[in-house]
């Protein structure tokens, strides 16, 4: 915390705006993105499997990152946040149950996520912005914290756990497709682009229950402004 | 041309005599109370098939809408748009319209006539009270207003009509689509849809110790659901279920027709389904996993870890600091 709290202004304090230096274009501050990807808890435990089979979420996240400074000829740093949503149905087994097996009961199951990630951002638009080629990469790695809870016929319970997590994206800038609409919605919105991604990321928010994911995938849309 | 302007002229005259007679509506009185309970509020008045198993039994008040000053009526039951007001309707041998035993009946307060009685529309012949469509059939009772509508058409201020209907079949029977015999600590019945679901008000589940659909109905019911509902939960523990003890549960539909939801006529009870309590768990059960942290805490967890609601905090600050230095 201490150390984010000390960084954050020294570092707003020596490039004040993330400006990208492509000509006409305003500055480049905050990103805004929401994904549907596949994500399924991985706990090397087969508790997961045998009362929750075969289901992959699906995952919803929302992210929002915040850029603090542009490093020359790669692309804006910065720090995010990330919230979802992901659920699961299957079927309780009876407590009878041998380990390792799963005796279906006549109560439903029901296991939901909700993930809430800090993270720090690394949006490489160099290509993007020197060159036509409108792709851009990201890495983040950060904090996740993955609130749950499950509810079991007329039981219920929750929990968190944390632990490390990453993700590598890929992003197609859509401005190409009608430049002067996007410069447009630059003027008067100031959104500088639109984007689809492509995401590989990782969970180990293990800590307590076993609730991450070591690699899931994600698609989505979003914008920088 | 000016033979033109005559006959439009004579067709429109003709038009403003006529068509505001043929427009204006007879008022519609209102079955205000059946068997104690107030029916102002309820779009359909029903008479069911309890109301139709004691008919003398079943009051009703009735409300004539514009009535004050009128001091007695006269009432006929009629079937649904009888014309009971036009004397060539009212004879025995169309049985449409009938005169109520009883007339005059005495207007009291809020121009209502009290504990008139089912019985005696159920006599008249109009009234069938024995078989009814799923949705039951309507019929109109006719107040004429002070004067006995005698060998007369009686004009629309003379009148006012009273629909209720009359319904005393039941929905049919629930098919049953969940597994029939279920153990765990909650059991669920479905079924599918009845083709006659848009008749129904409420299902009901009952239960008993023995396959008893008499022993069940005579226990009560212990849950409920709502029309568009498509199955019931009940949990052991409000069963009253110890682990392994069982019991069989059953479905029923219930129709309209009743003021008070759940208390129309009820179909007969579904197969049972037997339910066996048992401990059950999931995902949190295992023993390597620990679902018993706080997740709400707001700062520090139970087991003395910082909570991501502080993390949380910390970046929120960060970014409200740095976006504060930026401008």
């Amino acid at each position: 915390m201490a150390v984010v709290l000390g960084l954050v202004p020294s570092l707003a304090s020596a490039q004040p705006v993330s400006v990208s230096d492509k000509p006409g274009w305003t500055p480049e501050g905050y990103l805004l993105s929401f994904g549907v990807g596949a994500y399924r808890p991985d706990p090397g435990s087969q508790t997961f499997d045998l009362v929750y089979p075969g289901d992959n979420g699906p995952i919803l996240l929302g992210e929002f990152d915040l850029f603090l400074y542009r490093i020359p000829f790669l692309g804006p740093i910065g720090i995010g946040l990330q919230g979802g949503w992901s659920a699961y149905k299957g079927t309780g087994c009876l407590a009878g149950s041998a380990p390792g097996e799963c005796i279906p009961s006549s109560d439903s199951a029901k296991f939901t996520l909700f993930p809430l990630n800090a993270v720090a951002v690394l949006r490489v638009d160099a290509l993007a912005r020197k060159t036509p080629v409108p792709l851009v990469f990201t890495g983040k790695v950060g904090y996740n914290s993955v609130f749950f809870k499950e509810d079991v016929g007329s039981q219920g319970s929750r929990g968190r756990s944390h632990g490390f997590g990453w993700g590598a994206q890929l992003a197609l800038e859509l401005n190409f497709v009608n430049p002067r609409r996007a410069n447009a919605l630059d003027e008067d919105w100031g959104i500088n682009s639109s984007f689809f991604f492509f995401e590989l990321a990782g969970s180990q928010a293990n800590s307590r229950a076993p609730v991450g994911d070591k690699l899931y995938f994600m698609g989505g849309v979003g914008i920088t402004f | 041309m000016r033979t033109h302007f005559l006959f439009l002229s004579t067709l429109l005259a003709a038009l403003a005599v006529v068509v505001p007679a043929s427009l204006a509506q007879q008022t519609e009185d209102i079955v205000t109370r059946i068997n104690g309970e107030d029916t102002s509020a309820v779009v359909t008045k029903y008479f069911n098939a309890e109301d139709c198993a004691d008919p003398a039994g079943t009051l009703y008040d009735l409300t004539l809408t514009n009535g004050g000053g009128v001091s007695q009526a006269y009432l006929w039951a009629g079937t649904e748009q009888a014309g009971c007001e036009q004397v060539s309707n009212r004879t025995d041998q169309l049985e449409v319209c009938r005169e109520v035993t009883g007339n005059p009946q005495t207007v009291g307060d809020n121009a209502t006539m009290t504990d008139l009685s089912l019985q005696a529309l159920v006599d008249t012949g109009v009234f069938d009270c024995e078989n009814t469509a799923l949705e039951g059939r309507t019929f109109w009772i006719y107040s004429f207003r002070d004067a006995d509508p005698g060998g007369s058409d009686v004009s629309v201020e003379g009148y006012g009509v009273a629909p209720v209907t009359v319904d005393v079949t039941p929905p049919q029977q629930l098919d049953i689509t969940s597994a029939a015999e279920q153990t765990g600590s909650t059991f669920n019945v479905s079924w599918s849809t009845p083709t006659d679901s848009n008749s129904i008000a409420q299902y009901k589940m009952y239960a008993s110790a023995t396959d008893d659909p008499d022993a069940a109905e005579a226990g009560g019911v212990v849950a409920t659901a709502g029309q568009n509902a498509k199955s019931i939960s009940v949990s052991a523990s409000q069963l009253g279920l110890g682990e392994g003890e069982e019991i069989y549960l059953f479905v029923s539909a219930v129709d309209f027709a009743a003021v008070t939801v759940g208390d129309g006529n009820e179909g007969p009870l579904s197969e049972s389904t037997l339910g066996i309590a048992a401990a059950t768990g999931g995902f949190c059960d295992d023993p390597n996993v620990d679902c018993s942290g706080c997740s709400v805490s707001p700062l520090v967890l139970s087991n003395g870890q910082p909570s991501s609601g502080l993390w949380m905090m910390g970046l929120v600050l960060a970014i409200i600091t740095s976006w504060r230095l930026r401008r």
